[in-house]
Parts: C-alpha cells; sequence; structure tokens
C-alpha cells in the first residue's frame, strides 16, 4: 500500500484527478458555508435580477429565477456526487462479478451469462432510462438506480474480455495444470490483473454516470425538487439563457460537469499506469532510446 | 467456419427473440394499455382499431389477463395461445405492422422508415470522423509515450470525452450560428430548390455542427483505447523478437500493433453503438436533427407509446446484428480466441 | 483536399434566398392535416391559412363573415340561412358552392369522433343547400353562440371528402394534399420538420402579396430566438419571455405582445370529490381532506402571492387571474370579481382559528384532529417551460404559512390519468385554451362532466349548475352575460380554482425583409391569415 502511495505520488495524472475530485467533494459537503446564499431560500425578485450578468454581488450571475448562480452551482455539486458515486457502484459490482464469472468459468455459465449481458447491451441505455425514470417518477433515487442497473454492461464485456486474454496467458494454464482450485485460480492470477482494467473503468463510468444524470436533466427527466448541474442546464435551455445572452447560467454547471468528469478520468488514467506499470514503457520506445543513444554517441 | 457463424447468427436470432419479448412485456408491464385508450387524442374509430389490431380486448398472454396490474384468471388460461395480445403483437411484427402513432395517426413504419436514414448518415459520418481521428492519435500518443505529443493528445481526449455531449451541441450550436451562419436546425435548407453539388453542400452545411459534435465526443474514447491497447501490444516480448529480425518501427506498428488493437477497437464500436444511439438522442434534439433520436425524444414527451416501441425495436435489433459482424470480425482478427 | 475547401468555403455562403418567401420558426408542429382529428394549435393554424370557414375569428376579438356574404336568422332563434360568396375556387380549381358548406357541417356532424368539430355541431338538426349559395342551417335548440360554432368548421370540398365516410376512413385520412379555399395552398410537408405553403394568388377576398410561406420546426425556444437574430427565419411564434430583453436591442427585430388569439389560462386546481361525488366508475378520488374546507383553501389564496409568480415565471408578461374565464373573452370576463389579497398573515389567522396547528413544531400544520400533516401532493405538466418555477415559488409561499407541498413534474398522459375522471391528486396545475365563446370553460365546474374527465375538480353545486343551463340557452347577450359574471362570483367565492395568471402571447419578426404585419390589434397571432395576407417583401 505504502508502495502504492509513493507510486501514485509520482503520478501526475492521478494527482490532478484526484485533486480535481477532492475538491469537488471538499465543495459540496461545505456548501453551506462556501455559498454565498441560500438556494432554498426565497428571495424577492425584480425583473432585473433575473439573469443579472455576474458582479461583485453575484460572481456568476444569477438565473432564470433571479437565484445566485455561485450557490446553486456549489449544491448541485452534491446532487452530481451522490448520483455518480452511487449508480457507478451498482454497475460495477454487477458488471465485474459476471464479467469475471463468465470469463472465467467459460461454457454454458458464459453463453448463458453473456447473451443476458448482450440483451441488456442492446437495449440503448438513454432511451430506456428515459421511460423508466418516465414511469417511476423522477426522483433522485429511482435516477441513481435506474443509471445503475442500465450501466454495468460495458464493465461485464470489457472484464470479461480481459480474463479470457489472461486465462490463456501461460502460467494461468501452468497453475490449471498442476490442479489448482479453480476459484483460487480465479483469486489469485485473475483477478489481479483484471483489476487494474476494473478500477479505470470504475472511473470511466463513474463519469457516464454523471453525464447520463445530465442528459436526464437535460431531456427534462430530472428529478424537480434537487438542484443537480444537469437540473441547472435544463433550466438555462429551456428558459432562454443563450439568446438571452446569459452564457454564464449555461457555461458554470457544465464546466462543472466537465470538471468532475476530468477528474474522474485523469484519476482512471493514473490509476491504469500504476497498476499496470508494463504499460508505462514499451519496447519500441526502449529500442528508440537506444537508437537515439547511439545516434548521439 | 461455416459452423461457426450460423451458431454466431443463430444466437443473433435468440437475442432478437428477447429484445422482442422484453419489448413487448416492458410497455405491459411498465405501461398499462388500456389506459392508453383513454388518450383524448384518439377517436373512437380509432380506438376501435387499436383494440382489434393489438388484439387489446384479449388476455397479455395465456393465464395473464393483464400485467398491469396483474389479473391471472383461469378463463385466460383456456384461450387460444394465437389469440392473446402477444399473439398479435408477434403477428404484426412479421407483417410489418408497429401500429399506429397515437399523436399522428400515421404507420409507425412509415415513421420510423422516414427517420432512419437521416441517423445512419449522422451517426455514420460522426463515428467514422471519430475512428480515424481517435485511432491515429491513439497510434502516435502510444508510440511516443510519456511525451509531450502523448500528454497532450490523452489531456485533449479526456478533455473531450467528458463534455456532455447536449451541452457541447448546445454550445456549438450557438457559436456557429452566430460567427459562421450555420444553419440552427433542419437537414436542408427548405423549398430552396437545390439538386445535385448544390443540395449535397447544403445538407453538409445543415450536418456540420451535428457531425463536429459527434466526432469531439467520440474521439477521447478511440484514442484511450488505441493508445493503452498499442501499449500493451507493445510490451510484449514477441516486439522485441520482432525489433531483433530487424523490422522497422513502422512495419512493427502496422504488423504487430495496429492488428491486434483492432480487437478492443472493433468491440468497442459495437459497444458504441447504444452509447451512439444517447449521443444521437442530445444531438438531435438540440440540432433538430429529423432522425430516430429525436422521433424518441418526441414519442417519450408525447407519450406515444407505438412510436416508442417500435424506434426501441428498430435500434435494439440494429445493434444485435452490429455485434454479431463485431463478433465475426473480432474472431478473425484474434487467433488466440478459441473458437466456439 | 482543394475539393474540400472549396465544399467548407461554399457551405458559409449563404444559400440564395427567394424574396417572396416568408421563413417562420416554431418549436411545435402540426399532429395531423386532418381538421377533424387534429388537436394541436399548430394544426388549426395551418387549417386557417389553407381553408376558409363560414365565419372568421378577428384578431380585436370580434367575429366576422368569412365565406358568408349574408346571413339571416329567424325569429325563434333555430332557422339559419346563410349565403355563400360566389365564384369561389378550391386549390384544384373546382368551384366552392353552398353543397360543399352544407356537406362539410354534416360531415363534421356524422363523425362523431372528431373531438372539436362534432362538439360544435351538437345542435345542428339539419343542414340543406337550397341552391348554389344557398345553404339553410336548423338548431334543435335556439343557441346565443351560434357564430363562433362555424369558426372552426373549415369547408371542405365534397368531390375528395366523400371518398372517406364517417367513420374510421374519415379519422385515418392523412389529407396530404390538403385541398381547401383559403389564401395559401399546401405545397409539401414533412411531419415534425416543416410545412410549405404557396400563395393563391386567385384567393377570392385576400390573395396575400408574398410568394410563399415555410413553416420550420426548431428544437426549442431559446434556438427559435438565435434563428431569428442570426436571421435564418423572418418571424418566430413563441420565445422564452426571459429573450425579451435582449431582443428589444436589436434594431432589426421588433416585438410583439398582448393577448394570445386563443385565450388561455393557468390555473392550479384542488381535488374536491367527496365520496358522494367520487364517480363510481374510475373514481380513486385520493384528494386531501383537508383540501375540502372553504377555509384552507381560502388561506391558500391569501397566501398566493400572484405578483411576485407573474414576474419570476413570465418576466411580469402576464397579468394576475381570477376564475377560468380568461380576460381574453372580453365582455365574459368579469372585471369586477373581487379577488383575495396577497396577506400571509390572513391566511396564517385562517389556519390558526380553525385549528390546524403545528403542535409537534416540525414548520408543517396538522389537521385539527392531529391525525395529518397538511402536506399535499402537488402536480404540474413537464411540457410547460414555466411550470417549474411556478411551483417552487408555491411551495415557497405555502410553505411560509406551514403548508408543505410534495412536487412532482408528470407528463401530460400521466397527468391525465391521476386527473380525471380517476381523481387520484391533491393540488394540480395545468392550463386550458378556449374557443372565444365561454360555454365550454363554464361546463368544467358542472356536476354533469365530474364523470366524463372533463371536471378537473369533482367541485358539485347545484347552484352553479342551474346558472349553467340558463347562461346556455339565453339569447339576450346583456342577460347572458349577467349570468355568466354571476357564475365566476361563486368561483371565486368557493375556490375550486387558484388561476395565478393570464400568460402574454410574446411573437417577434424581422423588420428587414417584410412589411405590414398586423400589430395594432389588442390580440396577437403574426401566423394568422390577417398578417400573412398583408405583408409585402422589402425590395
Amino acid at each position: 500500500m505504502q508502495g502504492f502511495w509513493q507510486a501514485f505520488k509520482r503520478n501526475r495524472m492521478g494527482v490532478v484527478g484526484l485533486s480535481m475530485i477532492v475538491l469537488t467533494i471538499f465543495i459540496a459537503i461545505f456548501a453551506p458555508l462556501l455559498a454565498p446564499y441560500n438556494p432554498k431560500e426565497r428571495v424577492r425578485v425584480t425583473l432585473d435580477s433575473i439573469y443579472a450578468r455576474p458582479s461583485s454581488e453575484h460572481w456568476f450571475g444569477t438565473d432564470d429565477a433571479g437565484k445566485d448562480v455561485l450557490s446553486n452551482f456549489i449544491y448541485g455539486a452534491r446532487v452530481s456526487l451522490t448520483v455518480g458515486f452511487f449508480a457507478s457502484f451498482i454497475s460495477v459490482v454487477i458488471g465485474g462479478a459476471i464479467g469475471l464469472i463468465a470469463g472465467f468459468f467459460g461454457g454454458r455459465i458464459e453463453n448463458l451469462l453473456m447473451r443476458f449481458t448482450d440483451i441488456v447491451l442492446v437495449i440503448p441505455d438513454l432511451p430506456l432510462a428515459v421511460v423508466l425514470v418516465a414511469l417511476t417518477k423522477p426522483s433522485l433515487m429511482n435516477i441513481i438506480i435506474v443509471i445503475g442497473i442500465l450501466g454495468w454492461t460495458g464493465t461485464a464485456r470489457l472484464v470479461r474480455s480481459q480474463t479470457i486474454s489472461v486465462k490463456e496467458r501461460k502460467f494461468v494454464l501452468r497453475a490449471k495444470a498442476i490442479g489448482a482450485h479453480p476459484l483460487y485460480i480465479l483469486r489469485k492470477h485473475i483477478f489481479p490483473l483484471v483489476l487494474p482494467l476494473m478500477v479505470a473503468n470504475t472511473v470511466l463510468v463513474i463519469s457516464l454516470a454523471i453525464l447520463n444524470e445530465s442528459a436526464l436533466a437535460f431531456l427534462g427527466l430530472g428529478d424537480p425538487s434537487t438542484l443537480s448541474w444537469g437540473q441547472m442546464l435544463n433550466f438555462a435551455f429551456t428558459r432562454g439563457a443563450m439568446s438571452s445572452g446569459a452564457w454564464w447560467a449555461l457555461l458554470v454547471p457544465g464546466l462543472g460537469i466537465v470538471w468532475l468528469v476530468l477528474g474522474c478520468t485523469l484519476l482512471g488514467q493514473g490509476f491504469q499506469q500504476i497498476l499496470n506499470p508494463r504499460l508505462e514503457s514499451h519496447h519500441l520506445q526502449k529500442s528508440e532510446m537506444i537508437a537515439l543513444e547511439a545516434a548521439n554517441g | 467456419m461455416t459452423k461457426l457463424i450460423l451458431r454466431k447468427l443463430g444466437w443473433a436470432l435468440v437475442t432478437i427473440a428477447f429484445v422482442l419479448l422484453l419489448n413487448f412485456f416492458l410497455f405491459r408491464v411498465m405501461g398499462d394499455p388500456t389506459r392508453l385508450l383513454k388518450d383524448p387524442r384518439l377517436t373512437q374509430a380509432t380506438i376501435e382499431a387499436i383494440r382489434v389490431r393489438f388484439g387489446l380486448d384479449k388476455p397479455v398472454i395465456n393465464c395473464f389477463e393483464s400485467l398491469n396490474p396483474v389479473k391471472v384468471s383461469l378463463q385466460a388460461c383456456a384461450v387460444n395461445p394465437f389469440e392473446t395480445q402477444f399473439s398479435a403483437y408477434i403477428s404484426n411484427l412479421l407483417k410489418g405492422d408497429l401500429g399506429v402513432s397515437f399523436h399522428s395517426q400515421r404507420p409507425v413504419a412509415d415513421l420510423l422508415g422516414e427517420r432512419l436514414w437521416n441517423t445512419i448518415l449522422l451517426i455514420g459520418a460522426g463515428q467514422i470522423l471519430a475512428i480515424i481521428i481517435g485511432v491515429t492519435l491513439g497510434l502516435f500518443a502510444a508510440w511516443k509515450a510519456r511525451t509531450a505529443l502523448d500528454y497532450t493528445a490523452l489531456i485533449a481526449s479526456l478533455a473531450a470525452w467528458s463534455l456532455p455531449t447536449f451541452w457541447l451541441g448546445i454550445l456549438l450550436l450557438f457559436w456557429g450560428s452566430h460567427y459562421f451562419g450555420l444553419p440552427l436546425g433542419g437537414k436542408e435548407t427548405i423549398g430552396s430548390g437545390l439538386a445535385g453539388w448544390g443540395r449535397l453542400v447544403d445538407i453538409s452545411k445543415h450536418l456540420l455542427l451535428p457531425t463536429l459534435t459527434f466526432t469531439l465526443v467520440f474521439i477521447g474514447e478511440y484514442m484511450l483505447i488505441m493508445r493503452s491497447t498499442v501499449l500493451d501490444v507493445l510490451s510484449e516480448d514477441y516486439i522485441l523478437t520482432a525489433k531483433a529480425k530487424g523490422l522497422t518501427t513502422f512495419q512493427i506498428l502496422k504488423d504487430h500493433a495496429l492488428r491486434n488493437a483492432m480487437l478492443p477497437i472493433v468491440t468497442i464500436v459495437a459497444l458504441n453503438l447504444g452509447f451512439t444511439v444517447a449521443g444521437a438522442i442530445q444531438i438531435e434534439t438540440v440540432f433538430s436533427w429529423p432522425g430516430l433520436g429525436l422521433t424518441i425524444f418526441e414519442a417519450v414527451g408525447r407519450r406515444d407509446y407505438p412510436v416508442l416501441q417500435g424506434a426501441f425495436l428498430l435500434l435494439a435489433v440494429s445493434v444485435v446484428l452490429a455485434n454479431v459482424i463485431a463478433d465475426l470480425l473480432y474472431t478473425f482478427l484474434d487467433p488466440r480466441v478459441r473458437l466456439g | 483536399m482543394k475539393r474540400l475547401v472549396l465544399l467548407i468555403f461554399l457551405s458559409l455562403l449563404g444559400s440564395s434566398l427567394a424574396q417572396g418567401t416568408l421563413r417562420i420558426g416554431w418549436a411545435g408542429s402540426p399532429d395531423t392535416l386532418n381538421p377533424g382529428t387534429a388537436v394541436l394549435a399548430e394544426a388549426f393554424t395551418l387549417f386557417d391559412l389553407v381553408y376558409d370557414s363560414l365565419f372568421n375569428l378577428e384578431l380585436d376579438g370580434s367575429i366576422q363573415p368569412e365565406l358568408v356574404e349574408s346571413y339571416d336568422v329567424s325569429e325563434d332563434g333555430k332557422v339559419w340561412t346563410f349565403n355563400i360568396h360566389q365564384g369561389v375556387m378550391f386549390h384544384d380549381g373546382k368551384p366552392l358552392t353552398a353543397a360543399d358548406v352544407a356537406f362539410s357541417l354534416d360531415y363534421y356532424k356524422a363523425n362523431t369522433d372528431f373531438p372539436f368539430a362534432n362538439g360544435y355541431t351538437s345542435y345542428f338538426d339539419t343542414v340543406e343547400a337550397k341552391d348554389d349559395s344557398k345553404v339553410v342551417v336548423t338548431l334543435s335548440e335556439a343557441i346565443p353562440n351560434m357564430l363562433s360554432q362555424l369558426l372552426y368548421l373549415y369547408i371542405l370540398p365534397e368531390h375528395v371528402w366523400s371518398a372517406y365516410p364517417a367513420g374510421s376512413a374519415a379519422s385515418e385520412f392523412e389529407n396530404l394534399d390538403m385541398i381547401g379555399s383559403g389564401p395559401f395552398k399546401m405545397t409539401e410537408y414533412k411531419q415534425g420538420e416543416f410545412v410549405r405553403l404557396t400563395a393563391n394568388k386567385e384567393h377570392y377576398a385576400k390573395p396575400p402579396k408574398i410568394d410563399e410561406v415555410v413553416f420550420q420546426t426548431f428544437g426549442s425556444q431559446d434556438v427559435l430566438v438565435q434563428a431569428l437574430k442570426t436571421g435564418q427565419v423572418d418571424m418566430i411564434t413563441e420565445m422564452p419571455n426571459t429573450a425579451v430583453v435582449s431582443l428589444r436591442n436589436d434594431p432589426n427585430i421588433e416585438l410583439v405582445l398582448g393577448a394570445p388569439l386563443a385565450p388561455s389560462v393557468r390555473d392550479v386546481f384542488f381535488n374536491l370529490t367527496t365520496a358522494e361525488t367520487c364517480p363510481a366508475d374510475d373514481g380513486i378520488c385520493s384528494g386531501h381532506p383537508a383540501l375540502l374546507d372553504l377555509t384552507v383553501r381560502k388561506a391558500l389564496a391569501h397566501a398566493t402571492d400572484k405578483l411576485q409568480i407573474i414576474d419570476v415565471a413570465l418576466l411580469g408578461l402576464g397579468s394576475p387571474g381570477t376564475g377560468i374565464i380568461m380576460d381574453g373573452m372580453g365582455e365574459w370576463y368579469n372585471t369586477e370579481v373581487k379577488d383575495y389579497d396577497y396577506d400571509p398573515e390572513a391566511a396564517n389567522k385562517l389556519l390558526d382559528d380553525a385549528g390546524y396547528l403545528d403542535t409537534n413544531n416540525d414548520g408543517v400544520r396538522e389537521m385539527p384532529d392531529g391525525s395529518r400533516d397538511l402536506s399535499f401532493r402537488f402536480y404540474w405538466p413537464n411540457d410547460v417551460i414555466e411550470a417549474p418555477r411556478v411551483a417552487e415559488l408555491l411551495s415557497q409561499m405555502w410553505g411560509d404559512i406551514g403548508v408543505k407541498l410534495e412536487l412532482q413534474a408528470l407528463d401530460p398522459d400521466a397527468l391525465t390519468s391521476v386527473c380525471c375522471p380517476s381523481f387520484d391528486y391533491d393540488i394540480m396545475m395545468w392550463g386550458w385554451s378556449s374557443d372565444p365563446d365561454p360555454g365550454f370553460m363554464l361546463s368544467i365546474l358542472t356536476t354533469d362532466e365530474v364523470t366524463t374527465g372533463t371536471s378537473e375538480t369533482g367541485y358539485s353545486n347545484p347552484e352553479y349548475d342551474e346558472l349553467y343551463s340558463a347562461q346556455a340557452t339565453e339569447l339576450d347577450p346583456a342577460k347572458r352575460q349577467a349570468i355568466v359574471w354571476q357564475m365566476q362570483d361563486i368561483m371565486m367565492r368557493d375556490l375550486p380554482y387558484i388561476i395565478p395568471y393570464y400568460q402574454q402571447q410574446v411573437q417577434a419578426f424581422r423588420t428587414d425583409r417584410f412589411s405590414g404585419w398586423r400589430t395594432d390589434a389588442t390580440k396577437v397571432a403574426l401566423e394568422d391569415p390577417s398578417s400573412l395576407t398583408q405583408i409585402e417583401a422589402i425590395q
């Protein structure tokens, strides 16, 4: 673990990604302290305070209801983080388990599981999510569950194909030949080699969940009583932010999503580089360096 | 080999059958078809026609009067299995009858047919561009791993991947229309009377921004997958052997890295189809592009179940077929995968 | 590569545009071109352009003859004789005669499936073409609003429609060629994308000066505004109120604000069904018991700051509502009805006195017997742009007097299923658009409609029902007006509805391509024939 942390500290991408996420979490936790206004508080609105330009009073301007965009943004981090983490947790647990079991055991089990995966996979996620959320009422809980149970197929397929290719490696075949218990092989040999991909994938799934939540909100299926970044974008888009020149109402929550998704992605890349150091360098590169040295020398 | 292909196609058929079942039951369990008949948009004649067409006066399937709420009866068990809502659904499908839109009272198959090609055009253009650019970038990034080029390409790809599709679309839409006078919606200029080359230019003009959005959103993923796979391949021992044999860098990249990396790319393209559909819904909504995505968005908003159901089916079947093709390619590309 | 550069270069040049082509942007599209089955306003916009009817609703709210040259009504008000304009031609070159008029009215009457058109013919007993120009309609009962029944009964060519007899053939007919006699002809139509109409320069009364009109559907109102700003369309029929400020500053764009052509209302209503009034077949009637208490509804009315709602949700472009008879209905609108003042203290006092107290100090009042919180389900349609903001404001305002709302947006279909006649809700926000006669809007609160799904509230009051029957057959306009006003007083007294606002219509057009728009009328409808047959291209 210590070694991992040492390696992680040297990984610039991972550190940057982690910092981005930690900062977002920090903002979310301390939202009541950081936000200049309380978004739930009722304010006396005048026409001038709707889509007001950024000023010292409202750093990021106001939205279509005359509310402070910065405060909405800070509170919105809570919703987007909640959706991202919980939904991806559901996805990766389901997908990872199915992928590992299918890839390792092969045969009828694999067929059954992968057919099942294929079926879920072929149903286009977003339209199905739209229907399910619409029918089950768009509460935050339902949105998380729907995104979670629709988002595991990619993980399952990737984990399974990685498992298959790892399974064919010499040392696994050797372990099999000497009669090691399948579960032992799965745990000791396969899982560690598949884990990096799963970790890298988890982070991608978090970003996907956040992106999906914002897409649902954009399509008018966000939870109307919670203020996510996607919901802010929905209000801005439907209530004419762009054409009235209120770019801040559209830009700020959008950049928030990009920031968080990018943070997750960078962290995923960082993990991948550390957990799978083989990817750090390769033979061609070395040869080039040698060639370069030879040329210089 | 023929046997293998037949087997894969057989599985595809099974999958399609599952999709049909799910498509049928999802809309019976989650939605209540008899409730739909109270829709104020429907006339008595249409309701009667729908009743007959979908067998709505019959049990959903043997033993089940309805599924929402679940109603079981002995009487329903006794019916002829070819006289249920399910059998009506299947026989209508076989006839190519996807029902009639509640909103426009037109056949769903016609509505979807009109818009299918627009989506294929949009997705095709966007995906091909994204794959070409993504794969090239990924190859170079892996080759030049840990150089400034690698990092720049990597960060750019990751950032592009992180953009919410609809948000990027909105920004591009306003930017492109404001500074370049690009069209804000539609497939071509209405009543322009253009033909041939002029019409092609006109359509390209309308296609430019949606395609750009598609490409930007998808480049990142292809680049990342390409990069990590090529890195993986290049660290294999046989690359060392190849190098020892005196092959040039270009040959090694071409013969080993690219060939092996095509494997996950093919998988990803197939996997991405569902994701692509999600992109299409958002992009078509933002750009008023008259494709299947916009149709789904409109159908959901209007609760036009027959259209929604038909669109689902069409997309799901296309994705199954694409997956079969990917699966076969996969088999050809990777000799290590045990056949079958 | 050169080719590609050329292509991009070419693509950046605007394509040349025919001078006489007007491009209109809207966010919707017609549901069907069949005048019998159409429901959406966009379809009726097209019908007004492509068809003629016997009478027309003018922008000042008056009803004027269109195809009718002169008309006469018998002493008892039952026999109406219409003399039709001679020499009117359908777009396919065949003449429009009294036979077509009689056929059309009969056709609408025979098609009991047609949702609106059939309703307008319900008092028609017989329709007869006496000769080429004379049509006689005999009513089963004299009605005060005969002319407004004829506004949307478009005259169809018998030689086309006789091939589609009443029943499913009539409702399934797509009518893509849309042969009418109006000032514009259908040229090209792509559902959900665009409609192209060409001018009927031979029109007998108002031949258009422009050559062509294109209606293009855009994905959102925000995009519509951008299309107008960048000159991709010449006029937009709708826009978000938030865009008003930025459009005002654009020298090439003129804004038009005013009452919509069809009077409309946003309504908040309560589930008032009781065990006795609950519809036997469909009724679930799960309304909160507190809402049956007029005191609670009065308190909610006192706690509603309508001006604040109009400021935030509509950016001021609306007026406070009083009842479901809209201010756009002219003399039918009761201008003297007294609304409840915004007075949260009075509201609190009403609830305190009636025993609705917050005994457990959670910020929400309970029923006098302590059984339930004053916590209400509040639903609204997800296709109304400003609705979430209104809901949020109401939730805050009513929260101030210790009433809690559970907010939930539903699509219109889901809303219908919980609304009526199942009455499975507490409070709901929805809306109506109406023709200029108050008859239909008044019927919504009658006891007869509780089981049909038209009554949203389940309100039942014999006094109101009697007045409704009285006004339906009162031929003296002044007497009818008095009854209609009295009914609005009852609405305000009994509060089945709280009406937050009547919204203004906001439209805009570019001043650099066409001139001659009708902007001086009390109602705003730039897509109406009154504008489209008047405007001229600017040279």
